[in-house]
């Protein structure tokens, strides 16, 4: 589990090291589903100096993070459900400035950005989900979509106009 | 009155029967082909397999002309995203959902489904009623 006490001295000399700067500042971060893709943009975040938790239920999932990120507390895993509001906020939900959801799951995804956006007010919500034409109704909602679909398109259209 | 049910559990199916007895059209949707196989047998065809947070699914299942949308199944993300496109995309009147944490009751309300029922509440309330006479204050 997490040593809270220690991670927060560490995340407070971090948060310093990087808010000095005019350039940028180190935002607090959480990713929800340590997929590939959700350990893979918990990892390019955290090189930028962003403060990165990651939740999953499945403790086995972290196995994807770098064992370095986590030593430093440059990322912090935390095992829980992201359709539950405790459980967000035991990794620090309610502290954030983004979450990010990317479980595998385009439903689970949409409830943990939902009571991320409105039970807990983080202030930017980031969901990953599989089709756009879902998307559209969410995004009316307030919630930022990314979907697969039309980022396959995207891609493969921009390669394709290569 | 046509009404929509996601899940043929064993709430699903009981919400079924209950409601094509009373004389009105119900499909049911469901991932499992076992589980509609044997709601046929009772209901006659009324099954669709599908997942029930896709529209495409809900399309078929002719969520656009349905009167009330019924979610029953275990997940309360697949409840909820299915209600709230059933409410949004296909602007069904009202939207009934169960809600299995308890926690995530004020999440369905704030977004708009009509009624979101905590089982788990329900259950424990119905246990603790059901247990009241052994734990009266002993003096």
């Amino acid at each position: 589990m997490v040593n809270s006490d220690n991670s927060s001295i560490i995340d407070s000399a971090d948060s310093d090291r990087f808010q000095r700067g005019p350039v940028y500042r180190a935002r607090r971060i959480l990713v929800v589903g340590c997929s590939v893709i959700g350990a893979t943009v918990a990892v390019r975040l955290s090189d930028s100096g962003n403060i990165i938790k990651v939740l999953d239920r499945d403790p086995n999932a972290f196995r994807l993070l770098p064992q370095r990120r986590i030593e430093t507390t440059r990322i912090v895993p935390v095992v829980g459900d992201g359709r539950s509001e405790s459980d967000l906020r035991r990794a620090s939900a309610h502290e954030s400035d983004i979450l990010i959801a990317t479980t595998d799951s385009a439903t689970v995804n949409l409830m943990a950005a939902q009571i991320g956006l409105h039970l807990i007010r983080v202030p930017r919500v980031i969901c990953l989900i599989d089709e756009e034409d879902v998307g559209e109704i969410f995004a009316e909602l307030g919630i930022q979509i990314l979907a697969r679909d039309s980022l396959t398109v995207d891609f493969l259209l921009g390669e394709a106009m290569k | 009155m046509f009404v929509v049910i996601l899940g043929a559990g064993r709430i699903g199916t009981r919400m079924a029967a209950w409601i094509s007895g009373a004389g009105s059209e119900v499909t049911v949707i469901d991932r499992d082909k076992q589980r509609l196989k044997s709601l046929d047998i009772v209901l006659g065809q009324v099954g669709l397999l599908g997942d029930g947070s896709k529209i495409a699914v809900l399309d078929e299942a002719g969520a656009s002309r349905a009167d009330l949308f019924i979610a029953t199944t275990g997940s309360d993300d697949v409840n909820l995203v299915a209600c709230q496109i059933a409410k949004h995309r296909f602007s069904v009147g009202k939207t009934v959902s169960i809600v299995y944490n308890s926690e995530n009751e004020s999440l369905f309300n704030i977004l708009g489904i009509d009624s979101g029922v905590s089982i788990t509440d329900m259950v424990v309330e119905r246990i603790e009623l059901e247990l009241a006479d052994m734990f009266v204050e002993e003096v």
